[in-house]
C-alpha cells in the first residue's frame, strides 16, 4: 500500500493523523460517547476493546462521519468535522470502513464492488479500477471469486471482499468495526490474517474487536472503552498484564 | 356447437381496434398510476407528519374501494361536485390510474425500505457522492424489488381495463360484446377475447417468474 500523504504536504509524519478531542455523542437522553480522547498517529494500529454498547462503534462512525457528535473536536488530517459537505467526501475517502455486516453490494459481482468507489469517488477509468480491484482481491487471496457475487461467498471471503473494497480507495486509516463478530469461527482466521498483513503496511488501523490474542500481538495501543468513555488505553503489554482499571479486569477475566 | 372461425375472422379488425384501445387505455393509466405512486411514495417516506398522514391515507382508502365503484362515482357523480366534465374514456383512464397509484406507493415504499441500512452506510463510507449511491447503490437495488410485484399490478390493470366498458368506452371487451350481441355467436367472440387477455398477460408473468428465478440464483 502507497500511503500518499495527502492531508499534509509538509508531511511530518510523527503528527497524529486522528485527532478526538472530549467527544460526546447523545441518542437523545443517552449518552452514548461521555468525553473521548484518542489519538492516532500514521502506520499505528489501534484495537479497541469493552462490552458490546460501550460506544466503540459509535466512535468510529464518528470518525468518517457516519454519526454526528454533539460536543469535542475531531480532525482528520487538515479537516475538522462535521466539515463540509465536500471535506466530508474527502476524508471517506481517507478513512475506510469494514463493517461487522460485510455490506457489500450484492447486485454487483466482486470486482464490480471493489472497483466502484475508485471509480465514482477517484476517477479512475473501469479498466485501471478493475486491475486494482484484481491485485487487491489477490491480496486478500479472493481472485478466483472475481465475477461471484457476494451472496455465493462464504461470511470470511466476503468480509476479505469488504477490505479490499475498502481498500481500494487508498485511505490512509482504516476503521475496522468488529469485522469479525458475525463470522463463524473457523472463518475468523482468515480475515485476521488480512488485517495482520495489512498493519504491516504502514495504514493507520482501528480496530473495534473482541479478539484478544489480535489485539495482543498486532496492535501498537490497545484501548478500552465501557458506558462511553475511553478508560484506559496502553501498549498489548502493559494493557494486558497490569490491567489499570477495575472494570477492564473484571472484562478481561469474563472473556479471557 | 360448432365454433365459426369465418365470423371471427370477418369482424377481427372491429376487435382489434377495441385492443389497441384497451392498449392505449391501460397504458396511459399506468403512467398516471406511476406519477400518483411516486408522489404518495415520496409523500409517505418524505413529507411533513400531515402529508404523510394524507399519503397513507390515499392508500388505505383507495385499495379498499372496489374499482366499479370509483369508476362510476368518478363518471356520474364528480361533476356534480366538481365541476368537470371528462369523456368516459379519459374518466376510465383516470379511475384506474386512482387505485393503481396506491398500490404502486406501497411498492415504491416497501422497494426503498427493504434496502439495509448498512448498504446506504457502506456507499457512504466509500465516499460515493450522493448522485451515485443513488444511481448504483439505491435504484438497481429497489428496482430488483420492485419490478416483480410492479408487473403485477400492471396485470391488474389489465384485467380492470374490462371494466370501463361499462362507461361505452369502446376497448376490448366491449367491443366484444357488441359483436357478441350483432352476430349472436358470443361464444366465439367471448373465448377470442379471453385468448387475447391472456396473451396480453402471459409474458407479463413469464417476465415476474424469470425475474424471481434470476433474483434467487443470485442470492441463494
Amino acid at each position: 500500500m502507497s500511503s500518499r500523504p495527502i492531508a499534509s504536504p509538509s508531511g511530518e509524519s510523527s503528527a497524529p493523523f486522528i485527532v478526538c478531542e472530549n467527544v460526546r455523542k447523545f441518542y437523545g437522553a443517552f449518552e452514548a460517547l461521555k468525553g473521548v480522547s484518542l489519538s492516532a498517529a500514521r502506520g499505528e494500529v489501534v484495537c479497541i476493546i469493552g462490552p458490546s454498547g460501550s460506544g466503540k462503534s459509535t466512535l468510529l462512525r464518528t470518525l468518517n462521519g457516519l454519526e454526528s457528535f454533539d460536543d469535542g473536536r475531531i480532525r482528520i488530517g487538515d479537516v475538522d468535522l462535521p466539515g463540509t459537505h465536500r471535506q466530508i467526501l474527502e476524508v471517506r475517502r481517507e478513512v475506510g470502513m469494514v463493517f461487522q455486516s460485510f455490506n457489500l453490494f450484492p447486485h454487483m459481482t466482486v470486482r464490480r464492488n471493489v472497483a466502484l468507489a475508485p471509480v465514482r469517488s477517484r476517477g479512475l477509468s473501469w479498466v485501471e479500477a478493475n486491475g486494482r480491484a484484481e491485485r487487491l482481491l489477490r491480496r486478500v487471496g479472493i481472485v478466483d471469486q472475481i465475477d461471484k457475487y457476494p451472496g455465493q461467498l462464504s461470511g470470511g471471503q466476503q468480509q476479505r471482499v469488504a477490505i479490499a473494497r475498502a481498500l481500494a480507495v487508498e485511505p490512509q486509516v482504516l476503521l475496522f468495526d468488529e469485522p469479525t463478530s458475525s463470522l463463524d469461527p473457523e472463518m475468523v482466521q482468515e480475515v485476521l490474517q488480512v488485517m495482520r498483513e495489512l498493519a504491516h503496511t504502514g495504514i493507520t488501523m482501528l480496530v473495534a474487536t473482541h479478539e484478544m490474542g489480535f489485539a495482543r500481538e498486532v496492535a501498537d495501543r490497545v484501548g478500552f472503552m465501557d458506558g462511553g468513555t475511553l478508560l484506559h488505553i496502553a501498549p498489548p503489554r502493559e494493557f494486558f498484564d497490569h490491567r489499570a482499571d477495575k472494570r477492564l479486569s473484571a472484562f478481561l477475566s469474563k472473556i479471557l | 356447437m360448432s365454433f365459426d372461425t369465418q365470423i371471427v375472422w370477418q369482424n377481427l379488425p372491429s376487435l382489434l381496434y377495441g385492443l389497441r384501445l384497451t392498449i392505449v387505455i391501460v397504458i396511459l393509466s399506468l403512467f398516471f398510476a406511476g406519477v400518483i405512486g411516486v408522489l404518495i411514495c415520496a409523500g409517505m417516506l418524505l413529507g411533513s407528519p400531515v402529508v404523510r398522514r394524507i399519503s397513507a391515507d390515499y392508500v388505505s382508502i383507495f385499495r379498499a374501494l372496489p374499482e366499479p365503484i370509483i369508476i362510476f362515482w368518478l363518471y356520474y357523480c364528480s361533476p356534480l361536485i366538481l365541476n368537470t366534465k371528462l369523456t368516459a374514456f379519459e374518466t376510465g383512464a383516470i379511475a384506474l390510474a386512482i387505485p393503481s397509484g396506491a398500490y404502486l406507493a406501497e411498492i415504491f415504499r416497501a422497494g426503498i425500505q427493504a434496502i439495509p441500512r448498512g448498504q446506504i452506510e457502506a456507499a457512504r463510507a466509500l465516499g460515493l457522492p450522493p448522485f451515485w449511491l443513488l444511481w448504483d447503490v439505491l435504484v438497481p437495488q429497489a428496482l430488483r424489488i420492485m419490478i416483480p410485484p410492479t408487473l403485477g399490478i400492471v396485470t391488474i390493470l389489465i384485467k380492470n381495463s374490462a371494466l370501463v366498458s361499462a362507461l361505452g368506452v369502446e376497448e376490448l371487451f366491449y367491443r366484444a360484446n357488441v359483436l357478441g350481441g350483432q352476430t349472436f355467436h358470443y361464444f366465439e367472440f367471448l373465448t377470442v377475447t379471453a385468448i387475447i387477455y391472456f396473451m396480453l398477460i402471459l409474458p407479463l408473468s413469464a417476465a415476474v417468474q424469470f425475474q424471481e428465478q434470476r433474483l434467487s440464483a443470485r442470492h441463494r
